[in-house]
């Protein structure tokens, strides 16, 4: 996969364009701050039972109430927090980890590249849900185990773009000027390495912070996910989903709550690697 | 996390049916199921003649590592197959007594050490054997001796010989006398196979039902036995079992008509089914209750007072209206159901009272407690959630609980009965006699005592009253029991849960059957379908 | 390119022997044992060993090891731990079941993704660009399981088109098995078209910027005629790698859909296996996964390289 492959375009036509990354940015915003200012803004502990299960939206519950009877609204407001510092931890480390030693592989080169790049892909040869599955298995549930078991997979995807962005660049002629120059291999993959693949990256960023968050939602599936109480939004869509046979909504709220934040940086992440690369 | 339900289970001790206990019951053959019951078309009614033929399909729990050995059988599948291959040596009746199935009679000799059994003549086997004593005696043995692997072995522990009088008389020798040991026999562990049989991927039994595939953990498929000797029994031409673990899917396979049965149905769907008219709702009241045990070895709730404050910070009510909604009846810290003729009924019912918690709490000399509470999806789905309950009940009481959700796989084995636990959570399938329950979870030297509770004066009664034969002194001996539990032991015990089961408006001879989900296992033999 | 094919199968050959190794420890380190699981609360601790016995699990690690990887040699895949079959066997129903599924979930949406991503990118900035976009962010946004269960819930419970269970039977038709297949490759193909559609477009749209596509548009040539003859060519190398990520995708998806729909295949045997602790079954599974994602990793680098021989000298 070469560098081009994961980034969108910019969008063109800036009239129209605008209004969507606007929205976006809103969205996030707002998605931000109610993670952040939880205990103020939700009307409801999130724990508590306040009504009867499944009520509909309305009547002092403005999102209806869950499956045991807690109000939706402060649910969602508290999965924020959970949800986003969850994926925001997994993606930070992941990058933490997955671009230095990506980037490493790709300048060094050789058995150095060899062993890091055979390692990541015998970690890669088994489906992520099922390495989770296992791991988790071994280690056991807890929200220090889940971050660092999504954060090990996501960081292996992050090592494989950041060493193809690396391998590419490396072939590049501003790469071996730099090396007639005789700049050492630390600084060119950090001076003329590195901001080249930034754009590329801030997209993967975007994408990964999404995976992240339908990650743990496949989890939970699994049974594996957050501890309730607290509750993570794919969570949510999990313990509410027996409300569907019944033509309830209840799942639907966490659902759409997630498919707006994802396509929200989505297109944030788009915009701000097209700004990085100048196109 | 498909396995809703501890799989030890062996049918409740049968009675009375009514959920709403006693004041029912005595209104003889009620209906569990409430208000609607009556209604439903499905259930049995006198002037009915049952129809033979057609397919009866049923969703149900499993996995890839069942067999169809009674032995080492697993999940809802191993339960339902075994009654729909096997027979058993007596079977708990519709109407809630032992009846006789390969055992035409049985008897005690004084003291309730020595059994004579006398054994049905003329039953085939599938494969057209006729079954004797010593497939009998083969069928007991498997579940005996060091190499056994079987579930029953320790409910077989206490047999010391197994004899063959005749053809079809065998004597049963007991190192200690048990007035209830026929009601062994009627677990699905102890179904009768032929003797020296092995072949488990291609079973042999007397049933109703000759098994003709089995793809574990997919289906399996089942025609009718033509020669079999029970009369007026097992109408349904051909049987499937498809294995549905998902709960939405599950219920949705009922709704769009794929299937006919289904057990262990979450309350959350009864209304939604009832108001649909796509399928008819069973509740069964039985011996299935919830248990939060606290391990009384483990301060400070070695301390019966902390355990008073417990029993005392959990809201009933609530959790029988949320989450069962209404499907059962609150318990009161004792294992016996209500609908059980041994119920106590003199035994007051412990409130939720948090300033009777917060009472005891000081009699204990704590200000507060705080304690971890381990739930898992593998006891029953949503634990954790009722947990959550207990949690905001107790807080009132100045108890703060934290809960833990562990994960299916690893729960039963890993933390439950993990002595440095403070408090887990487990189900109850209840058992056929209050003895056989006491013994297996209250006793001092009871295999799954998962509160770590003992007391010599209760295992002195358990044992005298298990070899007494009067049953007025049955009764004193188990209603003094019942009162020590109640209490003085680690458990506190939220609510008892019906057994819901559903059926496609097609089936017909439904009956509310307390000894386990699908009429107590045996809907195969007994239901008809409509044409 | 002969030496080349030869040194990457030596280490995809490797490679597949690590994972034997990492699936193994994944197996020894898991707590809890077959069992204990299969007796469940039954189970007391004479039963148990005597099953763990009967099963030779008193052998050391190293020795069970050994013993797997020679019977793998020689194409054994060990007994089920939990009933004793061959897992030859159990496998042999489920590994046809996958395929079929994975192939008609990759047949559909392989193309599918194509066919979006070129009409997004030929019509960049067009309400087809928008509207693929939007579709596409929003499939990628949403959980599987939870298309699944709407799926169900619209196409099976209320209108009755389709059946919720897609276990086949045997004696159906093609047409009938089709039927029983057609909401779990729905779900599939749904979540995993997105993620390839968007690369798709986000390749052609950079090789239309390159200077040949603007000299052939100067030149006046039809688009179309550009998009076949330059563009396409051009973009082999990242397709290529989309497909085998699309097969990837649907990989991960199985794992969800065969537990809604019950479908009898690997993903379903695995996790049935992980909860019960049937190690030698959950390895073999995974050691079916590994070297089928090994093998795909491998065919997409060496077209990576066929396509684009700087690469063959950085390596």
């Amino acid at each position: 996969m070469s560098l081009h492959d994961i980034t969108a375009p910019p969008l063109r036509a800036p009239g129209f364009a605008r209004l969507p990354v606007l929205a976006a940015a809103a969205f996030c915003l707002a998605c931000l701050a109610a993670a952040v200012a939880a205990p103020v803004l939700a009307p409801h502990d999130p724990a508590d039972l306040v009504a009867l299960p499944w009520q509909p939206p309305g009547d002092g519950f403005l999102l209806g109430t869950d499956q045991l009877g807690r109000d939706m609204l402060s649910r969602i407001i508290w999965g924020a927090r959970v949800s986003i510092g969850l994926s925001a931890a997994i993606t930070a480390l992941a990058f933490a980890f997955g671009v230095p030693a990506g980037l490493a592989a790709a300048v060094l080169g050789g058995w150095a590249d060899q062993a890091m790049s055979r390692t990541v892909d015998l970690f890669m040869a088994l489906p992520p849900l099922i390495l989770a599955l296992l791991a988790l298995s071994v280690t056991g549930t807890s929200l220090v185990t889940l971050t660092l078991v999504a954060a090990f997979l996501a960081a292996l995807r992050v090592f494989r773009l950041s060493r193809a962005l690396g391998v590419d660049l490396a072939t590049r002629d501003f790469v071996d000027i730099a090396r007639l120059r005789g700049e050492g291999t630390l600084r060119i993959a950090a001076c003329e390495i590195l901001p080249n693949a930034a754009g590329p990256l801030i997209a993967e960023a975007g994408l990964r912070f999404v995976f992240a968050f339908l990650f743990v939602a496949s989890l939970s599936f699994l049974g594996l996910g957050v501890q309730p109480p607290m509750a993570d939004w794919g969570g949510m869509v999990r313990e509410n989903a027996g409300a569907l046979n019944y033509g309830g909504i209840a799942p639907l709220v966490p659902a759409a709550a997630i498919a707006l934040l994802a396509i929200s940086v989505n297109l944030l992440g788009d915009r701000a690697a097209g700004g990085r690369t100048g196109r | 996390m498909t396995d809703q339900k501890r799989p030890a289970a062996v049918p409740a001790r049968p009675r009375a049916i009514s959920r709403r206990g006693l004041l029912q019951s005595a209104a003889a053959f009620g209906l569990a199921s409430g208000a609607g019951g009556l209604l439903l078309p499905g259930v049995a009614r006198a002037q009915e003649v049952p129809q033979s033929g057609g397919t009866l399909r049923a969703g149900i729990l499993g996995a890839s590592s069942n067999t169809n050995d009674p032995a080492l059988r697993q999940d809802e599948f191993g339960v339902m197959a075994a009654y729909t291959t096997f027979n058993h040596l007596v079977e708990i009746a519709p109407d809630k007594t032992l009846a006789p199935e390969l055992a035409e009679s049985w008897e005690a000799a004084p003291g309730a050490k020595e059994w004579v059994f006398n054994l049905r003549k003329g039953v085939e086997f599938h494969d057209g054997r006729t079954m004797t004593a010593d497939d009998v005696i083969y069928s007991i043995n498997r579940h005996r001796g060091e190499a056994s692997q079987s579930g029953a072995k320790a409910l077989m522990a206490a047999i010391e010989e197994v004899e063959k009088l005749g053809s079809h008389q065998i004597r049963i020798r007991l190192a200690s006398g048990n007035a209830d040991l026929p009601w062994n026999f009627s677990g699905d562990h102890m179904a009768i196979v032929p003797d020296g049989f092995d072949n488990w991927m291609k079973p042999v039994g007397t049933g109703g039902y000759v098994q003709t595939s089995f793809e574990p953990g997919v289906r399996a498929t089942w025609e009718r036995n033509p020669n079999y000797w029970k009369e007026g029994r097992a109408h349904v031409g051909e049987v499937e079992f498809l294995v549905l673990n998902d709960p939405q899917a599950r219920i949705a396979a009922l709704q769009s008509g794929q299937i006919d049965a289904l057990g262990l149905v979450d309350p959350v769907a009864v209304e939604m089914l009832k108001g649909s008219g796509a399928a008819q709702v069973v509740n069964s009241a039985g011996g299935q209750f919830w248990s939060y045990a606290a391990n009384c070895k483990l301060a400070p709730f070695d301390n019966v007072n902390v355990r008073r404050a417990l029993k005392h910070g959990i809201d009933r009510q609530k959790i029988l209206d949320i989450v069962l909604r209404g499907n059962g009846r609150i318990g009161n810290d004792q294992p016996v159901a209500a609908t059980d003729p041994l119920f106590n009924t003199e035994l007051g019912q412990t409130p939720y009272d948090p300033e009777k918690a917060r009472y005891y709490l000081k009699e204990a000399g704590l200000d507060g407690l705080s304690l971890q509470l381990d739930t898992s999806d593998a006891t029953y789905a949503g634990s954790a959630n009722v947990g959550q309950l207990y949690r905001q009940a107790a807080q009132e009481a100045g108890i703060g609980i934290e809960v833990m959700r562990q994960p299916a796989d690893g729960y039963w084995d890993q933390i439950w009965l993990n002595p440095s636990r403070q408090m887990t959570s487990g189900v109850w399938m209840g058992r056929p006699t209050v003895d056989m329950l006491m013994s297996t979870i209250f006793a001092g030297d009871a295999p799954w005592n998962e509160a770590f509770w003992s007391d010599p004066r209760f295992d002195g009664i358990l044992v005298e009253a298990r070899a007494e034969l009067d049953p007025a002194k049955r009764k004193e001996m188990y209603w003094e029991l019942q009162s020590i539990i109640h209490a003085d032991a680690g458990h506190v015990i939220p609510v008892f849960a019906d057994f819901i089961d559903a059926y496609s408006p097609r089936v017909r001879g439904l009956m509310p059957t307390p000894s386990w989900y699908l009429m107590g296992a045996r809907f195969t033999e007994r239901v008809w379908l409509a044409s | 390119m002969g030496r080349l094919i030869l040194r990457r199968g030596g280490t995809g050959g490797l490679l597949v022997l690590a994972s034997t190794l990492l699936l193994f420890l994944a197996g020894e380190m898991m707590p809890g044992d077959f069992a204990s699981k299969l007796l469940g609360a039954s189970a007391t601790p004479e039963t148990v060993e005597a099953l763990r016995l009967s099963r030779g699990l008193d052998a050391s690690p190293a020795a069970r090891y050994l013993a797997w990887l020679g019977g793998l040699l020689h194409g054994d895949l060990g007994l089920s731990l939990t009933n004793g079959r061959e897992i030859g066997a159990l496998i042999a129903s489920r590994l046809g079941n996958t395929l079929l599924l994975a192939g008609l979930a990759a047949a559909v949406a392989v193309p599918l993704a194509l066919a979006l991503g070129t009409l997004a990118a030929v019509f960049r900035d067009s309400w087809i660009d928008r509207a693929v976009l939007v579709l596409t962010m929003v499939t990628v946004a949403t959980p599987e399981f939870f298309f699944a269960y709407v799926a169900i819930a619209v196409l099976a419970v209320e209108l009755n088109w389709l059946p919720s269970i897609s276990i086949p039977r045997p004696g159906m038709s093609v047409w009938e098995v089709l039927q029983v297949l057609v909401l779990p490759v729905l779900t599939l193909v749904v979540t995993s078209t997105a993620h390839v559609a968007r690369m798709t477009r986000a390749s052609i749209v950079a090789a239309m910027e390159q200077d040949y596509v603007g000299t052939a548009m100067l030149k006046g040539l039809p688009r179309g005629r550009i998009v076949l003859r330059h563009i396409l060519p051009n973009v082999a190398a990242p397709v290529s790698a989309v497909v085998v990520m699309t097969l990837a995708d649907i990989v991960v998806g199985l794992i969800i859909v065969e537990t809604i729909f019950a479908y009898p295949g690997m993903g379903q045997l695995m996790v049935d296996s992980v909860a019960k602790r049937d190690i030698t079954v959950v390895q073999a599974c995974g050691l079916i996964f590994a070297a089928t994602y090994i093998f795909l990793n491998m065919a997409a680098d060496m077209l990576a390289i066929a396509f684009n021989p700087r690469l063959r000298s950085a390596r």
